[in-house]
């Protein structure tokens, strides 16, 4: 069954199936047998991708897959086709302004009503020690303020919303 | 002074954690204060006694004096240790715990004093002659403040008086954007010290950060442990720490290293402290002096054999030191990782998430000092340092294969960390030189970014994460067995 | 059970040069399912093309289970018909798995004169509901059609099995509770607009797909009114006015996702439970059966080496051996299910007829789906087998036959003629699925007998009126009449009439008995109402 899976910015689409005897994953046409082993005592699982046997650490949190291979660990996102064209088919999908990185508020500049202009500063966020502002990124009218001052948030938390432009 | 008998340590993560260890190997009863998002925090769970606190942000919790002191109290605490960061470097906070009646492990308040302004402790150092970077200070006269920078050579660094580990601090190549950086700095300054004062130095180029852990007790005796070289560095915040620095000649470490004690002798320090440098060109300068244990301190105890921590206990007791500097020795070398919920694949931002799966590696000569547990959620609450891997080898290419060793065979998921990093900055040809400088990061960047996965990890990835997603399998498990059987025929 | 010990001698000069006749057949039927599948004129494509639609193949791909097969039912339907300009009748029929359902899709094929409805289109869908109606199967519509072809509309309107039979067959299917799902992917007008309105389900594309009963142009006409195709049947009008369609999707992906996503929810039907057991391959090669089985249809062959390459481990167990020898009766497991087979060895004798009728009945008693294997020129004929009540003992197998209540299957292996047809659950015995291979022929005798009739008939009425023919006027009179009855006794003709469920290579008939095995057990069935009659 497909679905669509996100690792770093590498976005890729593949299907999970059934065979008679296991399972096995197509992406873009190449098919391979594969195999999760039970995890042994230290944890660690035996994956098998084709010919291929890696010793692997999983773990999931939600729609995210945690594997750690070869020494380096990833975060594998995984996403269900509907939502996947949900999203795409979304007229909003620039009507907020999301947190490009986990943070604290430092000062919100303008009120829910507000009309802003491109580039006009809407919000100052502080993350690393340092301060970013969030610009207004065209002309329009806030919508609402997602978070107050001294909150934090996470990554993609929403921060601030313009209204929807009147259709053409 | 009596014994200590309970400690109240005023502090999270890895360092309540590390000092608990001690605290409680030395036979004393240790209380640990926690806000509610630690609360299955390793230290928490191995307390004695953990009390929850609360602020406005959890952040502010910790940095509530009246309430830890009454926690303190409550607990019948004898001492409060302050760790590192929050009120570690409050002399106002020091003063109230002694007024309290307990004992602050650490320096005395005119120390903290002294040294956490930063334009009056360089003054200080200058005065007594130790070595101090051109520079202009606000303070000696603010109308002539800006035209004093600008007739130092470039490039400058900005700094607030009253700041420390980096924060509000702008580097100035071009005289141009002198106002503009000046007030950003003032801005932050304020913002994160209420004191939007601020001075600016002549910048060193490709300068090293070595620093000096000094010990002194309260009969006038002070020793140095040896330099730590802390020069691999992301957005002025130390990364990889070692000792002894691969930098310095005989010579070198011992003139900075007595440079070290007699700034501390000056002061009258008591205590553990770290007299920082900057060195460059086979010159250093006085950076500043941070009044208290410091997060790299366990380079230094792997390689003296010292607890720094039981030192503090002991001279906080009103014991001596007991020993001279020459009993103070350096075997082997040390490294420390300091592993951070970041992703360096962006700029460093900071990244927050489960620990999903957490596994310590059992390798020769390593030490892990760990705030989180496996279940735990890294919030952006607090500071993204979830642990330091620390590394003890004879020399110092065992020491970095054994960190590899360490980094590679920790099972970290759930949160992206540095961890490869790290991993690839010991792999570096140049770190194997131990050609570093404060800006080396920034200058590698290209050659430390990891390779993104290629066509076979990725498949597999997927594998992991299509076979380990129970929904997703209940799918295809849906398949009639004998349609799975057929597979993909057509006729 | 016993393995069949097998005669063959892959290296005989019959196997080889069967196996390379065959072979060619095979692939000339390959040929002509790929041109029926995929090749359409430029013109049609580049349509398609800039409406934003997908081909109807890719449209099946992104619907089915990744890695499942599918069953696709008449390709070659109208492949003798309309100068060959409709291929596969315009529409594209089969069985295959949705979400891990097993359902059957309707898929009207805009590459095709932009899906028009030709008659044997309308024959295709009234089939494929038929399908769904005997086996319960859900139905997934994907609409996509231009309307009636209306230059024939006499030959798909008004009769009972005609159009109108479609949206019958979907009351009667919702009335016996087999969902259907309506994927709308472009104009579903007249009489196509009430397949989304009679499924449970409908998913309507924005933008691209469109329900009314008359499109814009016939509205001017009609009322003068100036109006949309979005105004009268869009996909938004439909989803919040109108309420005719249930959901509205941005694009074709999303919307087959979306219909993936109705099946997920619905409800996995209780089959009949049969005699079952863990699936096995053939022992012997199934590609063997290009060169077992002779081309040529007037050619004897051992049935029983065909079963052995289509049954679990070759394991047959032959009922009375030694009776009524010119039929093979007997059991085996078919992908693990049990089936009861009955396969033609020769002409059809009175013991033959009535082990046929016995066997059917013994089968149908305990529950066991019957497979009909066919290579029969019928029942024997002569004043000694009609003394011995030939007529009455064929009425017996035809009667056991056609009443029996177990599921019936048959495969048309090599020749079908006369009442031989009727005894072997022809298409007029509703098997629950009929499949033929590329090289038999089907006709009421064989095409020699015919000609040799007719020319006969001629001579005789000739002779009447003292006139005599010459070789060269039997010829003129035989000939016509021979070329006549290949062409239409032929697996192709059968197939474009859709006198079957379509045209199989060999090698594929075991994953189709298969999967029809398992979609027949879907429907319930009832209990036969008398004992087992020894004939």
């Amino acid at each position: 069954m497909r679905r669509h899976f996100e690792i770093d910015s590498t976005a890729i689409d593949a299907a999970l199936m059934r065979n008679a005897d296991g399972y096995a994953l197509d992406v873009a046409g190449e098919r391979q047998a594969i195999a999760l082993s039970a995890a042994m005592s230290d944890g660690a699982q035996t994956l098998r991708v084709g010919d291929r046997h890696y010793r692997v650490h999983v773990a999931r949190d939600g729609d995210e897959t945690f594997v750690q291979i070869a020494g380096r660990s990833f975060t594998v996102r995984t996403i269900e086709p509907l939502t996947v064209f949900a999203h795409a088919g979304s007229a909003n999908a620039d009507l907020t302004a999301r947190a490009p990185m986990p943070g604290t508020v430092v000062s919100v500049r303008i009120q829910p009503g507000a009309h802003v202009a491109k580039g006009e500063t809407l919000m100052v966020i502080e993350s690393m020690k340092l301060e970013t502002a969030i610009t207004a990124w065209r002309d329009g009218t806030v919508d609402a303020i997602h978070l107050a001052v001294g909150q934090t948030f996470d990554r993609d938390t929403p921060l601030v919303s313009l209204l929807a432009e009147a259709a053409e | 002074m009596s014994r200590i008998g309970t400690v109240l340590i005023a502090n999270r993560s890895e360092i309540a954690w590390r000092i608990l260890r001690t605290v409680k190997a030395t036979g004393r009863r240790a209380v640990v204060v926690f806000h509610a998002l630690d609360a299955g925090s390793p230290a928490v769970r191995q307390a004695d006694l953990a009390v929850r606190i609360e602020g406005p942000t959890p952040v502010a919790a910790y940095l509530d004096a009246a309430q830890i002191i009454a926690a303190a109290r409550d607990a019948g605490a004898d001492a409060i240790h302050p760790g590192y960061g929050f009120l570690s470097e409050n002399a106002a906070f020091a003063r109230q715990v002694a007024e309290a009646g307990m004992v602050f492990i650490g320096p005395t308040p005119d120390a903290i004093d002294l040294m956490g302004d930063k334009v009056r402790a360089r003054a200080f150092v200058a005065a007594r002659g130790f070595p101090v970077a051109p520079s202009a200070i606000e303070d000696d006269d603010p109308a002539s403040f800006v035209a004093r920078a600008r007739a130092l050579d470039l490039p400058l660094l900005i700094k607030p008086a009253a700041g420390g580990g980096g924060k509000g601090m702008r580097i100035v190549r071009d005289m141009a954007v002198l106002d503009t950086e000046i007030e950003r700095a003032r801005s932050e300054g304020q913002r994160y010290f209420g004191d939007g004062r601020l001075y600016v130095e002549r910048y060193v180029e490709r300068p090293r950060h070595i620093e000096v852990q000094v010990l002194g007790d309260a009969h006038g005796s002070v020793v140095h442990l040896w330099e730590r070289e802390c020069s691999v560095q992301r957005r002025f915040q130390k990364v990889i720490e070692e000792t002894p620095s691969p930098a310095l000649t005989a010579t070198e470490r011992r003139d900075i290293c007595e440079a070290a004690a007699g700034i501390a002798r000056a002061v009258g320090y008591r205590n553990a402290g770290t007299v920082e440098f900057i060195y460059g060109g086979g010159a250093f300068y006085f950076l500043e002096m941070n009044t208290r244990l410091q997060v790299e301190h366990p380079v230094t105890e792997l390689v003296t054999g010292r607890d720094l921590v039981a030192e503090q206990l002991r001279i906080a007791e009103g014991e001596a030191l007991g020993y001279a500097q020459a009993d103070v020795r350096q075997d082997g070398h040390a490294i420390e990782l300091r592993l951070y919920a970041e992703d360096p694949a962006r700029n460093y931002a900071p990244t927050t998430g489960p620990i999903a799966r957490l596994r310590w590696p059992d390798v020769e000569g390593l030490r892990v000092d760990s705030g989180i547990i496996e279940g735990q959620r890294v919030s952006a609450a607090f500071d993204p340092m979830l642990a330091k891997v620390i590394v003890h080898g004879g020399d110092r290419a065992q020491a970095i294969a054994r960190a590899r060793q360490a980094l590679q065979e920790t099972v970290l998921l759930g949160i992206t960390t540095n961890r490869e990093f790290l991993e690839r900055v010991l792999a570096d040809d140049l770190f194997a030189t131990g050609a570093v400088h404060t800006g080396f990061l920034d200058e590698r960047a290209s050659q430390l970014a990891l390779a993104p996965p290629d066509h076979e990890t990725l498949m597999a990835l997927i594998a992991a994460a299509a076979l380990s997603d129970a929904g997703l399998r209940a799918e295809a498990d849906a398949v009639p067995p004998l349609y799975a059987a057929i597979g993909a025929w057509r006729n | 059970m016993r393995r069949i010990e097998t005669r063959i001698d892959l290296r005989s000069e019959a196997f080889l040069a069967n196996r390379e006749r065959n072979l060619a057949l095979a692939a000339e039927l390959h040929e002509a399912q790929r041109r029926a599948r995929f090749e359409r004129p430029q013109r049609d494509m580049e349509r398609l093309r800039r409406q934003n639609k997908l081909f109807i193949r890719e449209r099946l791909e992104l619907l089915l289970d990744p890695g499942t097969p599918f069953l696709e039912l008449s390709t070659l339907a109208a492949n003798r018909a309309y100068d060959g300009e409709v291929p596969g009748a315009g529409i594209v029929s089969g069985i295959g798995i949705v979400a891990g359902r097993e359902v059957i899709i309707h898929a009207d094929d805009a590459s095709v004169k932009g899906g028009a409805w030709y008659p044997l289109s309308v024959k295709k869908i009234v089939r494929t509901l038929d399908i769904a109606i005997e086996n319960r199967l859900p139905v997934i519509h994907l609409c996509d059609s231009a309307g009636g072809f209306l230059p024939l509309q006499s030959e798909f309107f008004a009769d009972r099995y005609y159009a109108g039979r479609i949206f019958r067959n979907q009351a009667i299917l919702s009335k016996l509770g087999v969902p259907q799902v309506a994927v709308v992917l472009g104009h579903c007008t007249a009489g196509g607009a009430y397949v989304p309105a009679l499924s449970d389900y409908s998913v309507i594309v924005r933008g691209t797909g469109a329900i009314f009963l008359g499109g814009p142009p016939l509205v001017k006409a009609a009322t003068g009114e100036d109006v949309s195709v979005d105004e009268l049947g869009g996909a938004d009008m439909h989803t919040q006015v109108s309420g005719t369609a249930d959901y509205a999707a941005g694009s074709e992906q999303e919307a087959l996702a979306m219909a993936r996503d109705i099946v997920a929810n619905l409800r996995r039907p209780q089959k009949m439970a049969i005699e079952q057991q863990a699936p096995e391959a053939p022992y012997y090669d199934p590609a063997e059966l290009y060169g077992i089985v002779p081309p040529d249809t007037k050619v004897q062959f051992d049935m029983r080496e065909v079963i052995a390459r289509l049954v679990d481990g070759s394991r047959f167990h032959e009922y009375q051996p030694t009776y009524g020898t010119t039929l093979v009766c007997g059991y085996a497991h078919l992908w693990g299910y049990r089936i009861g087979i009955l396969a033609n060895n020769g002409v059809l004798f009175n013991d033959s007829s009535l082990k046929a009728a016995h066997f059917i009945q013994l089968c149908d008693k305990n529950r066991t789906p019957l497979l009909f294997l066919q290579n029969i020129t019928g029942f024997m004929v002569g004043r000694d087998y009609e003394r011995r009540g030939i007529t009455k003992d064929g009425a017996k197998m035809i009667m056991a036959q056609a009443g029996a209540e177990v599921p019936k299957f048959t495969v048309i292996v090599s020749g079908s003629f006369g009442a031989g047809n009727y005894g072997m659950a022809g298409r007029a015995y509703d098997p629950r699925f009929l499949f033929f291979w590329p090289h038999g022929q089907i006709s009421v005798m064989g095409a020699e007998q015919a000609a040799n009739v007719l020319t006969d008939v001629k001579i005789r009425q000739l002779a009447r009126h003292g006139g005599t023919l010459s070789a060269e006027q039997i010829a003129a009179i035989r000939d016509p009449v021979l070329e006549d009855y290949r062409r239409e006794s032929s697996a192709w003709y059968s197939t474009s009439q859709m006198w079957d469920d379509g045209m199989l290579d060999p090698i594929d008939t075991r994953n189709a008995l298969g999967i029809a095995l398992s979609c027949a057990l879907n429907a319930p069935w009832g209990d036969p109402r008398y004992g087992v009659f020894r004939m």
